[in-house]
């Protein structure tokens, strides 16, 4: 009997021993206070502060506590610019750990410029619709370092150095704009006109020692990226612009894009991935040959009207506008 | 084609019956039945002008296998089914299947080998083939044509799954410490590669350690895995379950005493797929058992603890696929909705149920058992479960209860439990041994059980009540000779509420459905049975079956109405089933 009761004994340690390890406790599926309690806002919408710096790397930190989680987006527009940022998550809570902070990037550009920003939160939620307004607008006291090489952002009109070339079409307009509501700062390049004998309006010649920025570009073309603002007029039938980075060796490589919209959007090429269309140098894609760039709005005989700003070289990944 | 059929037939039939007669190491087995159904579908629910009222259905089958034996060590079997469907002329509805091959023996004197059809089965957490709580409790009426089902389907009384593959045995004897080791292996296919999927196959085993009659310790393991390399496929899955077990037997005086354990650790992951997540958990089983031999008493008390992230395939697949829907009256009313599987269904069409183990968790219905759906498996379940029986030792009676009180092992959505309850009390008297009628039999028994879900909490919507209530009554008695009068009635009730786990493909709970009834099922019948022999029985048999959801009329415009319109069956059948 004793040695009965030993074994017994033995059995219910080895189960102690197993009950004693450790389980994740957390509940299963989605919380129910979500899914089916009232929503409650427990602390309110804020910033944390009035006036940012983001040049000097500061940030804006929204911060909001509801009672389950929720959808929740904030939108910061620009007084001026009228540029947006959109920042959004599900939680029911907001602040910097989980994409409350504000670092001055834009969703929509144009980019934040030193302007007031009104900035609102909307909650969406199966029995919810709720949305708070800051009641003071967030002051930009300084924008944001993109970073990167800048080739022109026409601000001062053409660079210094730069060759037009305009076709004898109808009605050419090639000229700097002037424009709180640019993309980047207060002006951008428009290329319009109506050619009906060439498929180009003409052409911008860059040469690379009149671009903005003393630019020595990095020798691995799978790292340097081109980015530009563009979008066309409400008057344009065709939507093309063609950019060909003339090399030292007179090597052509050319970034094709189309798809404008009459809204700003921004267009991003790795180096690598430009198409060749001459090989007198042997082909080879080199950033560090750059020679100059060459910018043809592309009309195909039809009415075309294209803006371009702000042309960057950026390395490691596209511009963050 | 035809033609090359029937000859083929009759090549085989040739073949058994000379084999029959002329050598002893060729024999016939198998079985024979011919089925009649005739239903009678009736709702006054609506004036229901599409669904047919009357249908006519049934089959004669016979499976016939010829078993060769060589030489004393190697068996072969292979097994015909010859089925003629109701209605069937001249070989019009008639098929010719396949039903099982295998081929087995001893290698050396001492290795046991089967390759082929196999039926196996390992532990509860490893691989077993779980009765669900619907079919857990036979009845006179019932059992015959589910029997039929099971039948069918190689599903065993020992809780085997039927396999496709091999299978091996072999002990070896010691003369210290332990007196044998057993092993136990197996492996078989469950999903043939194609479509972009690998071969999936299920392998395991166990190894048995006898140190006396009274103490036996083992491990066992189960993987169901897919064999990568089969297709183009780069994402595998795997679910391996490592388990424990260890028995103590001890006899004092007229009492035997039985203390069990096992325990295990499993993990289910989707290699080659960085959305999947690894599912790894634990459980442990305990059970104490005492019977006293001279009065035909025993208990059986325990406690189970299974982690909400253990899987286990071989264990967890459940029998009845829920996701399907019944063969007879697929859909009804003048909508033509699908109706919703009862258990009248789940008696008699084999094509509900599940052939082959499945990777995760199967969706359950709530109706039939929302405590351990997938068996004493089911994962996030802890708690005690009690079993009492007292057997006559005369025979004059049995009587019974059952008991398992469990909960959550973590909340759902919320970190309040739900508590399950589920028990049963059985009694059955076998009055001609309570009367001395010695030629007569007269048993009549019946089941009360109940299972009841709940959760309370701070805020309404946590809140869960739902109950099942389940009554089960039985009479078979002899009229003359071998003639029986069988009757049966049994009830299945289930109302209340439960928010029902839904799980993504990784059985991951991703959200829950609000499910709300209040509906009732019944089944009245009787019969008579003769048998001719012990393994073969005429039966005809009346019943009928009425569903109600009583919140039908609350919700017919709604899509929880689909399938819920109330309606009676009446149904005869005639039953002749022999084994030979």
């Amino acid at each position: 009997m004793i040695v009965m009761m030993k074994k017994i004994i033995i059995l219910f340690t080895i189960s102690l021993l197993i009950i004693s390890c450790e389980r994740k406790t957390e509940t299963l599926g989605p919380n129910l206070s979500d899914i089916y309690g009232g929503f409650q806002v427990f602390e309110d919408f804020e910033a944390s502060r009035n006036n940012v710096d983001f040049y000097n790397s500061e940030s804006v930190v929204f911060t909001c506590r509801f009672s389950k989680q929720v959808k929740w987006t904030i939108h910061v527009i620009g007084q001026t610019s009228g540029a947006k940022k959109v920042l959004t998550g599900f939680s029911n809570f907001i602040d910097e750990t989980n994409g409350g902070a504000w670092d001055g990037t834009t969703t929509m550009l144009p980019m934040f410029k030193n302007e007031a920003n009104l900035a609102y939160l909307t909650v969406d939620a199966i029995d919810t619709a709720y949305s708070d307004t800051l009641n003071n607008l967030i002051s930009i006291d300084g924008v944001r370092d993109n970073g990167g090489s800048l080739v022109s952002d026409f601000n001062n009109g053409l660079n210094p150095g730069f060759n037009v070339f305009v076709q004898s079409g109808a009605d050419m307009r090639f000229d700097t704009v002037t424009d709180p509501k640019s993309p980047e700062g207060t002006a951008f390049y428009e290329m319009s006109g109506d050619v009906a004998f060439a498929d180009d309006l003409g052409n911008i010649m860059m040469p690379k020692s009149a671009f903005t920025d003393s630019i020595s570009l990095n020798t691995n073309g799978e790292v340097v990226y081109f980015n530009v603002f563009a979008k066309k007029g409400p008057q344009a039938v065709s939507d093309i612009f063609v950019f060909q980075f003339i090399e030292e060796d007179n090597d052509i490589h050319e970034y094709v894009f189309q798809g404008l919209t009459e809204e700003w959007q921004q267009f991003s090429i790795a180096y690598a991935d430009l198409t060749t269309t001459i090989t007198a140098g042997g082909g080879f894609k080199n950033p560090d040959k750059l020679a100059q760039i060459v910018v043809l709005p592309i009309g195909i005989k039809l009415p075309f009207e294209g803006f371009i700003d702000y042309m960057v070289f950026t390395e490691n990944g596209p511009l963050i506008p | 084609m035809k033609l090359i059929r029937n000859t083929i037939l009759i090549a085989y039939i040739l073949i058994a019956n000379l084999s029959w007669a002329q050598s002893k190491k060729i024999w016939v087995s198998g079985a024979a039945r011919a089925v009649m159904y005739g239903d009678d579908y009736n709702t006054n629910a609506e004036n229901d002008t599409t669904t047919a009222r009357k249908l006519q259905s049934g089959h004669a089958l016979v499976d016939l296998g010829v078993n060769i034996q060589p030489n004393d060590k190697i068996l072969i079997q292979g097994m015909v089914r010859i089925r003629n469907d109701y209605g069937g002329f001249w070989g019009s509805g008639v098929t010719f299947d396949v039903r099982q091959l295998y081929i087995k023996g001893i290698l050396g004197g001492f290795l046991k080998y089967q390759l082929g059809d196999i039926n196996y089965k390992l532990t509860d957490y490893t691989f077993k083939n779980n009765v669900g709580l619907i079919n857990k409790y036979g009845g006179v009426l019932t059992t015959v044509p589910l029997e039929q089902v099971q039948y069918d389907l190689f599903y065993m009384n020992d809780n085997t799954w039927r396999q496709q593959g091999a299978a091996i045995d072999f002990a070896l004897q010691f003369d210290e410490v332990i007196e044998e080791a057993e092993f136990n292996l197996f492996t078989s296919r469950v999903r043939a590669a194609g479509n972009g999927q690998d071969d999936r196959l299920y392998s395991g085993g166990s190894i048995t350690l006898v140190q006396s009659e009274r103490l036996k310790i083992g491990g066992n393991f189960a993987n169901l895995y897919d064999y990568a390399g089969t297709s183009n496929n780069t994402i595998y899955l795997k679910n391996p379950v490592y388990t424990g077990v260890a028995e103590y037997n001890r006899k004092v005086k007229n009492t035997h005493l039985m203390a069990a354990l096992e325990t295990g650790v499993s993990k289910l992951e989707w290699q080659g797929d960085e959305a999947a997540p690894v599912l790894k958990d634990y459980f442990y089983d305990v059970n104490l058992k005492a019977a006293w031999v001279k009065t035909g008493i025993s208990v059986t008390a325990g406690y189970r603890d299974v982690g909400p992230n253990f899987r286990s395939a071989g264990a967890q697949t459940m029998q009845v696929n829920y996701q399907r829907a019944p063969r007879a009256y697929q859909r009804y009313g003048n909508d033509q909705n699908v109706r919703a599987i009862t258990m009248m269904d789940m008696y008699r069409d084999a094509s509900l149920y599940q052939t082959q183990i499945v990777a995760g968790l199967m969706t359950y219905d709530p109706r039939y058992d929302n405590a351990t759906p997938y068996g004493r498996a089911t994962p996030n379940r802890k708690g005690f479960n009690v079993l009492f029986d007292y057997e006559d030792t005369d025979g004059r009676w049995n009587v019974g209860v059952d008991a398992e009180l469990l909960t959550d092992v973590v909340g759902q959505g919320t970190t309040t439990l739900k508590n399950y309850n589920t028990g049963s009390v059985f009694a059955e008297l076998r009055l001609n041994k309570l009367f001395n009628w010695e030629e007569r039999k007269v048993w009549i028994s019946g089941r009360y059980g109940m299972q009841d879900t709940k959760r309370s909490g701070e805020q309404a919507y946590e809140e869960i009540d739902l109950a099942t209530r389940f009554q089960d009554l039985n009479l078979t008695a002899t009229l003359f000779g071998d003639l029986e009068l069988i009757a049966q009635y049994r009830i299945w009730q289930t109302k209340g509420d439960e928010l029902v786990a839904e799980r993504n493909s990784y059985s991951e709970v991703i959200d829950y459905s609000e499910y709300s009834i209040d509906y009732n099922e019944s089944i009245l019948g009787a019969g008579l049975q003769y048998g001719f022999t012990e393994k073969t029985n005429l039966r005809f048999m009346w019943q009928t079956f009425a569903w109600e959801d009583q919140q039908f009329a609350a919700k017919t415009d709604s899509e929880a109405a689909v399938g819920s319109m109330p309606y009676n069956i009446n149904t005869w059948t005639l039953f002749f089933t022999m084994k030979f």
